[in-house]
């Protein structure tokens, strides 16, 4: 057994654990029950992460067979599905918190090879299947897991089903349940699960009312993915296109996954550190301690994951909804991963939209319900278009039309811009009270503050000859300090004749605001007649 | 799915305290303008420090309006009361920032006026897509002409506003030219003594009783 570190290409170190056989084709595999990489260590039938080259998704799979051929270290993948990966095929049914599937049957996407390498951490997944061969988790070993499962979905036939048959991939189910070391209370009470497949719903409402009482900072960031998941099916006459390109576009990605080593390390390593705790019960801590110090970091991972199926196929399917265009009502819900705080500020707004602007994916929206903030603009955007985005409310000044409001929005990539551009403007996405959204590409031209300290202001009067006499500095801070002007000076009655003529202003944009309110209030009522 | 449970309780909670401080701290907030394009955060610190304690200066930058508008800016007070007096003063009297004698406008902050403000808690937004044979259709699109021209009216009126407010300041200047002017004369006359001289000619008393 050799027990050489060997350091990989990214400096993480390896080395094999038990050996189990020698097989494949000329022998020239060798077979193992266990690994290190990178201080973690991992043994078959563990649940792993798994990212793919140029992707955001983690996918989640069980290690059933370890090898190493020809000097390539391999690993067979059994999958688990997302319940977004599979929407269409749950039915009425809205899949649990932290639940996913476990593959089965026969078919493509059932399991894969993969280099070894492509693991990106290990990740707790418990079954809370009631079969008789399933060590029962206690509600502790479901709470601190990272997902349960206890169905699964037949890649033969798309179907899901709670019965686990007596092989998976011709694996015995046993080894892909609970395992005793896996769970925390592993005290072997068979005796509950008396295939009650009838008692299993109450038994899952139990679970899952616990979950929703459990500690809220490792549930609270979660709530967001799972609602927007379990919501969006909600969505009238979208869901029609969805239907065949889902389900193909998953399993064809889980048929020719090129997962390579590149994966954004830095998680990694956060998801090792928590777990490289090897005793039971620092992994239980640690696990706690992992949630607190970087849930915001999971959050945002698990929810662009949800985020990210949705987005490959909205693209293709909103350009065929272009002709349905059905008058359909979005209620529109937050979207995944509201919570502004989290994001790296980056650069100023107004460098910000300059950039967008060069590359075609600044636009500008108008007719907006004034009301309404930035959120609230990239939650509709998101709704009605499934695309992200940044927004910015523009703020009212007392130059702006109260009736009004508008919003510079950034978008990913130009076509992203183009297609929504194209869809409000020949589209009529109405918002509430009848508000049509207005939008147009680009940035308006504004004349860039003048910064500079000798740029004049309109109405600041200086006299050359007295400005010269100024060199003294009282002279200076006289005038350059601000004042409430005396009754019994020049400037004071200047000062007076500019404050009627601000009143003036502002008397005359109120009354044309209200010009504009009537003029917007006739419209809306002629459709009314 | 169980309704309200504990963890959604507790990001309720949290978006209605935020709603409720940023809904507070508009009422302690004043709105600035017809500020000068040299004024700066400090300028306006020191400015507004005599009325009270300023918490916070932001800029409220113009995206939108195609014209040299002055600077507004939002001034956030201590307290409400801080914020009142600032905006009576300077109504009543005209506050002069960097320079004279144009004044600063001092007015109450609206929620609209905050770029990044939150939004209120447990609001719901309906979203539509109106097809084309629907009739509201046309009126969609009434409707969005409409925005345009009330946007360009808005332009329009600004821009004679502007055009307004230059004419008034030609005007004063010219006025406070002519007046110093007739100052530097004055002064001229009693500095080399010419007035004296005249005083003396025509039996007038210059003395300052």
């Amino acid at each position: 057994m050799s027990q050489l570190v060997k350091l990989g290409n990214d400096g993480l170190s390896f080395h094999w654990g038990k050996k189990r056989g020698i097989g494949g084709t000329n022998k020239s595999a060798q077979f193992y029950e266990s690994f290190t990489f990178d201080n973690v260590e991992y043994c078959l039938y563990d649940c792993v992460y798994l990212f793919k080259k140029g992707e955001d998704d983690a996918y989640i799979g069980k290690i059933v067979k370890i090898w190493e051929q020809s000097d390539h270290k391999r690993v067979k993948i059994l999958w688990f599905f997302r319940p977004c990966e599979i929407q269409n095929y749950l039915g009425d049914y809205s899949p649990l918190e932290k639940e996913i599937f476990l593959a089965s049957g026969e078919g493509v996407g059932l399991t894969n090879v993969n280099p070894l390498e492509a693991i990106a951490g290990k990740c707790h997944v418990v079954c809370t299947s009631a079969d008789k061969r399933n060590l029962q988790p206690s509600s502790t070993d479901v709470e601190l897991a990272d997902y349960i499962f206890y169905r699964v979905f037949d890649v033969g036939n798309y179907t899901i089903s709670d019965v686990l048959a007596d092989t998976v991939a011709g694996i015995e189910v046993e080894f892909l349940l609970n395992q005793r070391k896996d769970l925390k209370s592993a005290s072997g009470s068979k005796g509950d699960a008396n295939g009650i497949f009838t008692g299993q719903k109450d038994a899952f409402d139990d679970l899952h009312g616990h979950f929703k009482s459990a500690s809220p900072k490792s549930l609270e960031n979660r709530d967001n993915p799972a609602t927007a998941i379990g919501s969006l099916p909600i969505n009238g006459g979208n869901e029609g296109n969805y239907d065949v390109e889902k389900p193909k576009h998953s399993t064809e990605d889980l048929a020719n996954p090129t997962l390579t080593d590149e994966r954004p390390s830095e998680k990694r390593r956060l998801i090792d550190e928590a777990s490289s705790g090897a005793s039971q019960k620092d992994k239980v801590d640690s696990c706690l301690r992992k949630r607190k110090v970087e849930h915001g970091e999971k959050e945002l991972k698990r929810a662009k994951l949800s985020h990210e199926t949705f987005q490959k196929t909205s693209l293709a399917c909103s350009v065929q909804n272009d002709e349905k265009a059905d008058s359909q009502n979005l209620e529109v819900i937050q979207r995944p991963y509201a919570d502004r705080s989290k994001w790296f500020k980056g650069l100023p707004w107004d460098l910000k939209i300059k950039k967008a602007h060069e590359v075609g994916t600044l636009v500008l929206l108008d007719n907006v319900d004034p009301s309404y903030t930035s959120s609230d603009i990239e939650d509709i955007i998101y709704n009605a278009f499934n695309l992200s985005c940044t927004a910015k409310v523009i703020p009212h000044s007392m130059f702006q039309d109260p009736n009004y409001g508008e919003a510079y929005v950034i978008f990913k990539a130009r076509d992203m811009a183009d297609l929504v551009v194209r869809k409000i403007n020949s589209g009529c996405l109405m918002q509430e009270n009848g508000r049509p959204l207005v939008c147009s590409k680009g940035l308006l031209k504004v004349p860039a503050p003048s910064k500079s300290s000798t740029s004049s202001f309109t109405g600041h009067l200086v006299i050359d000859k007295v400005r010269l006499q100024m060199q003294r500095d009282e002279m200076r801070k006289a005038v350059s300090t601000s004042h409430c002007s005396q009754p019994n000076t020049i400037e004071y009655e200047m000062a007076l004749e500019w404050m009627l003529a601000q009143e003036k202003s502002a008397a005359s944009l109120n009354l044309l605001n209200k010009v504009h309110d009537d003029e917007i209030r006739k419209v809306r009522r002629s459709f009314k007649a | 799915m169980a309704s309200a449970s504990a963890p959604e309780k507790a990001t309720q909670e949290r978006l209605e305290k935020a709603y409720a401080a940023f809904q507070e701290k508009v009422k302690r907030t004043v709105y600035l303008d017809n500020i000068s394009p040299q004024v700066n955060i400090p300028v306006i610190r020191t400015a507004l420090g005599q009325f009270g304690n300023v918490v916070n200066v932001e800029f409220i930058l113009n995206y939108t309006i195609p014209f040299d508008i002055p600077q507004c800016a939002l001034v956030e007070m201590e307290n409400e009361k801080e914020a009142a007096a600032v905006i009576s003063e300077m109504k009543n009297f005209p506050f002069m920032i960097l320079g004279m004698p144009r004044p600063a406008r001092a007015l109450p902050a609206k929620p609209e006026m905050f770029a990044d403000r939150p939004s209120p808690p447990n609001r719901k937004i309906q979203l539509r897509w109106v097809k084309p044979s629907d009739p509201e259709f046309e009126v969609g699109k009434k409707l969005k002409q409409q925005v345009k021209r009330h946007r360009a009216e808005t332009n329009a009126m600004i821009k004679l506003q502007l055009a307004e407010e230059e004419k008034l300041a030609k005007q004063q200047s010219e006025q406070l030219k002519t007046n110093y002017k007739k100052y530097e004369m004055i002064e001229n006359i009693m500095q080399d003594g010419t007035a004296a001289r005249l005083a003396r000619y025509y039996g007038v008393n210059l003395g300052d009783d």
